[in-house]
């Protein structure tokens, strides 16, 4: 962290580094699968968090903090382009080398559980996502969300719920 | 006393149970109500499901043009360069600042250095070698080998000394010295049944011991928790106050351990519910359950490699490994640890683990074929385990010559050449004479352009015959394309080739792979010469060419064996390729002929792969 502050590139590329897929994945996710901004808002958290890093408290752990970066960029991006009404169809961004296997490596599950995620409801959907694929602590994520720990708590039983629903042919 | 817990508060309980919130408390009242309630156990188990299930997302990450921008507005030298920046992390161990760090005592004198700067690629999924594990490749095969060699039906341990015997495949390297109190352990042939012979010699306090009888180590009074089965070479059970040599049905006791030591040692520890646990050499495990009853068994392993086999284990009593730098919680699945001085690697084949790094709690799961290493400064997410991805596989089994949608088919009109569809191969057959006199301009079909015409000088190719693929392959300098086909000649003629191409249509970026009677070329556009040729006679034979490329590099093997490596001539250019395959003839041939083509398959393999290919 010491190096973070100093200004080191080279810390800069491990956080980035270690990070990135948390964050790819959290906006992906939020958006209900929009690849291309899930790849802008990416990359713009890490230069605002590398231009601003002296403003933070880098002694807690850096994904609440990234994420929370994250989910505002999300929500500016979002209100400018009214896409919280309806998410858009779902991309799946691979590298390159993977793009042209897309139709070949079609799993029903994955398509299943993507298609599953992006139909809960935004609140329901970003509670989720923090405590599934982030595993942040219910506190974390009230903090992050600036509510309360039992709203937390119901939100996450109600995607479980809507999930169940879902994929119960699966279940 | 718990408080009694209601039906409907079982879902909110289980939630704060999987997803890590839950108290000791809420786990005990949940484990309490599920133990008598029928209708919420099932519920409990299907809300589990549900959570593992949500695992099954593909993981997305940044283009690797988004992540090249990105680092370059910081610093135009951090560039996502792979083997480079692998390199500088592991030289730059010692200048790191870090957080908490669980330090080990181990022999093998790590300097608790704070963690390296190693750094991982961009593509999710993409295979990496264990370049920062040491742990041995070959050891975690013979590890998860030993569980597979004997894997009985879960049955009551028994005390037993009539076990299936092993057939090891150990390796029998020469022996080490190891810098502990037990001396070094010469190596035996594989152990046959009787188990007092491999440890006769190897360790020092020993009292004579009957055959089948478990020596006491001072545990008379604690219950027993597992028993070891086929040990060889120098096996311990550790207790706190003493290390003693172990055997083949020993039993093991609360709070005791199994240490393995030297190269070629191995034990297996077998639970009662038919868990078993291969331990590898130089292998420390500790602590192998906790001490009360109804929590789940514990396992703690500081070094080593051990590749298990759990049972179901109830919902309620996940079974944890611990290591030094990660934590795994298993429920029923087949998996490997590796554990070194600064990394915890998991190999999951079968289930799905979550395993939690020590450091800052961050966790994954790990779905069957995937693996994940906790250390410092590695990006912890689960990661496929090499294996070639095969996008395209072709054996010309259905009838009719239908190839699928997948593929163009083509021929110069009037060309007389024809594909038959024969014993499950694609059969091209070439009559002596065309069907009629094809004029060499009208011969090209609808702007597209045959380059194998334009490769030799003289043109006499007129008659083609091919298919070709729509899909594009990516080039890519990590994964490797792979083309690789069958091939069958009737004659050996010089005035006919078969060959299998790239880019074939793509103006400027073709290359071919040919065979024109003895001789193999490789052909690319723009050159007069071919790039490369050899002579290798195949008549009446069948033979298997493959051609690797990557962005800049390609190889060419016949029947397993590399016959030319070189430079990719259009690695600036071509960032995919169509394959084709097909024929070419003279005008006039001095017989009729056939070539065969079969077992077609492109598909993409790992760095490592090419770099065995082309040494």
């Amino acid at each position: 962290m010491l190096r973070v502050k100093a200004g080191d590139p080279q810390a800069f590329t491990e956080i980035f580094h270690e990070f990135q897929p948390g964050v790819m994945n959290y906006v992906y996710r939020l958006s209900g699968g929009n690849g291309a901004l899930a790849e802008d808002i990416a990359q713009q958290v890490f230069l605002n968090f590398w231009l601003h890093r002296n403003e933070y408290d880098l002694e807690k752990p850096l994904t609440p903090l990234l994420l929370t970066m994250a989910r505002n960029a999300w929500v500016n991006a979002a209100k400018r382009e009214s896409l919280r009404k309806s998410p858009p169809p779902l991309e799946s961004i691979r590298a390159a080398e993977q793009q042209v296997d897309r139709q070949l490596e079609h799993r029903e599950l994955e398509t299943a559980v993507e298609k599953a995620l992006a139909s809960l409801d935004e609140p329901v959907r970003e509670v989720f996502v923090l405590s599934r694929y982030h595993g942040l602590k219910y506190s974390q994520i009230a903090e992050m969300l600036g509510i309360s720990i039992k709203t937390v708590e119901a939100r996450l039983s109600r995607g479980l719920q809507d999930l169940e629903r879902h994929l119960k042919d699966f279940l | 006393m718990l408080n009694k817990v209601k039906c409907e508060e079982v879902d909110a309980l289980t939630t704060r149970a999987i997803s890590g919130n839950a108290t000791a408390q809420d786990e005990e009242s949940l484990r309490e109500h599920l133990s008598l309630c029928t209708a919420c156990a099932q519920r409990d188990a299907r809300i589990r499901k549900l959570w593992n299930l949500m695992g099954e997302l593909p993981p997305v990450t940044l283009s690797l043009e988004k992540a090249r921008t990105t680092l370059s507005r910081v610093s135009p030298q951090a560039l996502p360069r792979r083997r480079g920046l692998w390199a500088v992390g592991a030289a730059a161990a010692a200048m790191l600042v870090v957080t908490s760090v669980i330090l080990l005592t181990l022999p093998s004198s790590q300097n608790p250095a704070p963690p390296t700067g190693a750094v991982t690629p961009a593509p999710a999924g993409e295979p990496q070698k264990a370049e920062v594990v040491q742990i041995d490749e070959t050891e975690k095969t013979r590890v998860d080998q030993i569980l597979t060699d004997a894997t009985p039906e879960p049955q009551p341990v028994q005390v037993a000394p009539e076990r299936r015997e092993p057939a090891p495949d150990v390796v029998k390297p020469a022996p080490e010295p190891k810098p502990e109190p037990v001396p070094a352990v010469a190596q035996k042939p594989p152990a046959p049944a009787d188990k007092t012979a491999p440890l006769a010699s190897e360790t020092k306090p020993e009292p004579a011991k009957a055959p089948d009888a478990a020596p006491e180590p001072a545990r008379p009074t604690l219950p027993t928790v597992a028993v070891l089965d086929r040990v060889e070479g120098a096996v311990l059970l550790v207790a706190s106050d003493a290390r003693v040599a172990a055997k083949s049905g020993q039993e093991i006791a609360w709070e005791q351990g199994v240490e393995v030591v030297g190269l070629g040692s191995q034990a297996v520890v077998e639970y009662v519910d038919g868990t078993r646990l291969a331990l590898g050499a130089d292998t420390q495990v500790l602590q192998l359950t906790e001490r009360k009853a109804g929590t789940g068994k514990r396992v703690h392993m500081s070094r080593g490699v051990l590749a298990a086999q759990v049972a179901k284990q109830p919902a309620t009593e996940t079974m944890v490994f611990t290591t030094p730098h990660a934590e795994a919680r298993i429920m029923g699945t087949r998996f490997t640890l590796s554990v070194t001085g600064t990394t915890t690697r998991i190999d999951v084949k079968e289930g799905r683990v979550r395993f939690v790094r020590k450091d800052d709690g961050a966790a994954v799961e790990v779905g069957p074929n995937q693996y994940a290493v906790s250390g410092k400064g590695i990006a912890l997410a689960p990661k496929t385990v090499a294996g070639p991805r095969v996008a395209l596989k072709e054996q010309f089994e259905r009838p009719n010559l239908k190839w699928g949608p997948g593929w163009v088919q083509g021929t110069d009109a009037g060309s007389g050449l024809r594909f038959a569809n024969e014993n499950g191969a694609l059969s091209l057959r070439v009559p002596q004479k065309p069907a009629s006199q094809p004029a060499p301009a009208e011969a090209r079909s609808k702007g597209l352009v045959d380059v194998s015409r334009k490769l030799v000088s003289k043109g006499d190719w007129v008659r083609s015959i091919w298919i070709e693929t729509k899909q594009t392959f990516a080039l890519s300098n990590e994964a490797p394309l792979r083309i690789r086909a069958r091939l069958w000649q009737s004659h050996s003629d010089d005035k006919r080739i078969s060959w299998v191409a790239l880019n074939r249509t793509v103006a400027g970026q073709s290359l071919l792979l040919e065979r024109r009677g003895s001789l193999l070329q490789l052909w690319a556009e723009g050159n007069n010469a071919p790039l490369w040729q050899k002579e290798v006679p195949a008549t009446q034979e069948w033979e298997t060419l493959e051609l690797w490329v990557t962005k800049d590099q390609l190889a060419v093997r016949r029947n397993d064996l590399t016959l030319h490596v070189g430079a990719f001539p259009f690695g600036g250019k071509s960032k995919a390729v169509q394959i084709s395959l097909g024929g070419s003839a003279n005008l006039e041939l001095p017989q009729e002929e056939e070539a065969r083509f079969d077992d077609v398959e492109a598909a993409w393999l790992s760095r490592a792969d090419f770099e065995d290919v082309i040494k």
